[in-house]
Order: C-alpha cells, then sequence, then structure tokens
C-alpha cells in the first residue's frame, strides 16, 4: 500500500544538489554583502537557476502517480486535534490552493513553498543590495559568516536566508523519509 | 490444507503490527525532539530578530512583512514534511500487516496464494 509519493531519485538528486549549491551561494554571499560584489545584479543569474531548479522539482514531483494527496494527511491531522497554528495553516493552505495542488503530494508543496521563499530572497536581494540602499541592509540579509550559524537551531541574524534553508532542507529530508530502505 | 489456528495466526499479525508501530512511532518520537522542535526554535529566533530590526529602524514594514511570511512559510514547511513522515510510518504499519496476513494465510494453504 502506498499512502506517501513514491520515492524518486531524481528529485533526491536534484534537491540535495539545489541545497548544496544554495548553501554555496548564501556562505560566499556572507563574504561580499554591502560590497558591490555582492549587488544584485551581480548574482542575479543564480536565482534563475534555483528556481528554475525547483520548478523542475515540482514538475518531477507533480507527474508521480500514487499516494495520498497531502492535504488530506494535513486535514486528518487536524481533526485529530494535533495543533496547527492559524497562520501556518494558512500558508500550507494557499500552497494548496495553487492551480492543480489541491491534490499535490507533500514533496510538490514543499517545492512551491521553497519557491515562494527563494523568490522572496531574490525580491529582498534586488532591493536591499544595490548602490543605492543602505549597506546594513543587504548584510543584514545575509549576516556573517559562517554559515552554520544559520542552519542549526541558535543564532541566526539572516532571517531570510535561514528560511530558504529551511524549506531546502525539509525539502530533501522528506524525499530521504520515503526512500525505500535496502534490504541488503 | 494445514490446520489454520486463529489464535496463532491472530498473534503473529498482532506481533508484526505491534513490532512495527512501536520501531515506527519510536521514529516520530525522535524526529519531533531532533528535529522538529530544534527547527522551530530557530524559527521563532529568527522572528525575534525580525522584531528587534523593525523596532531599531533597521527594517522598513515591507522588510518585515516579507521576512516574517517567509518565516511562516518555513514552518509550514516543517509541518508538511512531518505530515509525509507520519504518512510513510502509517505505510509500513499497515505494509508490515499486509505481509503478515499474507504469510500466516499462504502458510495455512502451504502455496503462494497471495503474492
Amino acid at each position: 500500500m502506498q499512502l506517501t509519493a513514491p520515492y524518486s531519485s531524481d528529485i533526491d538528486t536534484l534537491a540535495s544538489s539545489l541545497q548544496s549549491d544554495f548553501l554555496k551561494f548564501a556562505a560566499n554571499m556572507q563574504m561580499i554583502a554591502g560590497t558591490p560584489k555582492g549587488y544584485y545584479e551581480q548574482q542575479s543569474s543564480q536565482y534563475s537557476d534555483f528556481e528554475a531548479r525547483l520548478a523542475v522539482i515540482q514538475m518531477r514531483s507533480e507527474s508521480l502517480s500514487g499516494g495520498v494527496a497531502c492535504g488530506q494527511a494535513l486535514e486528518a491531522a487536524k481533526k485529530a486535534k494535533i495543533p496547527v497554528a492559524g497562520q501556518i495553516e494558512e500558508s500550507v493552505t494557499t500552497a494548496l490552493s495553487q492551480p492543480d495542488t489541491s491534490s499535490a503530494s507533500c514533496i510538490t508543496i514543499l517545492a512551491e513553498l521553497a519557491q515562494r521563499n527563494m523568490e522572496r530572497l531574490r525580491r529582498q536581494h534586488e532591493l536591499r543590495c544595490n548602490p543605492t540602499a543602505k549597506p546594513i541592509l543587504c548584510t543584514t540579509l545575509f549576516s556573517a559568516p559562517p554559515i552554520s550559524n544559520i542552519l542549526v537551531a541558535g543564532p541566526s541574524d539572516a532571517p531570510l536566508v535561514s528560511a530558504v534553508a529551511i524549506t531546502l532542507n525539509e525539502l530533501v529530508g522528506a524525499e530521504r523519509d520515503i526512500k525505500p530502505v535496502s534490504k541488503e | 490444507m494445514a490446520g489454520f489456528n486463529v489464535t496463532d495466526a491472530a498473534d503473529q499479525i498482532f506481533f508484526a503490527l505491534a513490532q512495527q508501530s512501536q520501531s515506527s512511532f519510536q521514529g516520530v518520537v525522535q524526529d519531533i525532539e531532533q528535529h522538529v522542535i530544534p527547527t522551530m526554535a530557530s524559527i521563532a529566533r529568527s522572528l525575534a530578530v525580525i522584531g528587534g530590526r523593525l523596532a531599531d529602524g533597521t527594517y522598513t514594514p515591507e522588510i518585515a512583512d516579507d521576512e516574517v511570511a517567509a518565516q511562516i512559510d518555513a514552518a509550514a514547511a516543517v509541518i508538511v514534511r512531518f505530515a509525509n513522515r507520519v504518512l510513510k510510518e502509517i505505510q509500513d504499519i499497515i505494509n508490515a500487516v499486509i505481509d503478515a496476513v499474507k504469510h500466516v494465510i499462504n502458510a495455512a494453504v502451504q502455496t503462494a496464494l497471495i503474492a
């Protein structure tokens, strides 16, 4: 019996490599934020690359059949009175309300959430890292090294980068969670 | 056909159910402790940072709104992954029971009646 989306090694590989490339990008941005090299116009191609790769992951996930809709699982959690805070529920509902996502798998929803956060980072980078913006706006977007500070529970002075890293990590983790256990 | 003992069969199926449930829910509890709670704590910390920057004038309300929305989506991602994980554990339990039933019936009829 299949309740989750089927595991896809393709999505696993794509998501892992995207996560790794994003962290390299964020670590580099920590070094150059506030300097001309960190301006959005110098870095915009990175976002097209990340967003295109997330779109591929979402399309691959949508093409997989099997499993129950993620929304049904979340609905069941609500009925079981597992607390899901209002705004978080709204966020999931918004992700689910996109065209053709009402029957989406959890992996598809996670790809959608990751795209939304990536787009927010792109927009903020454009707004805050340019010759006319105050440099502090750019440095607070990416914070100071080391990159590990934005990934672990603890000091996270780059909230938006941290949010993108979390959504990507959940996407990678969710695909790994459904990976069949090797019977060697 | 070999003798079919309902009590033995039920015991075997129950054993499979109990064993898989224990291992699945141990994993879920561990996931809550080691992943869900620390990640939510990290998101809470980020929200506090955003609030501080809004209060000291570093952020405009528009920047703060965008960053808060990102935290909410990050929290939603944690919940969605957790739902996916619970689905997988329920799937494993159901499949363990199906396997046990299959084994019991095939043993009783002494042929691979259910593949």
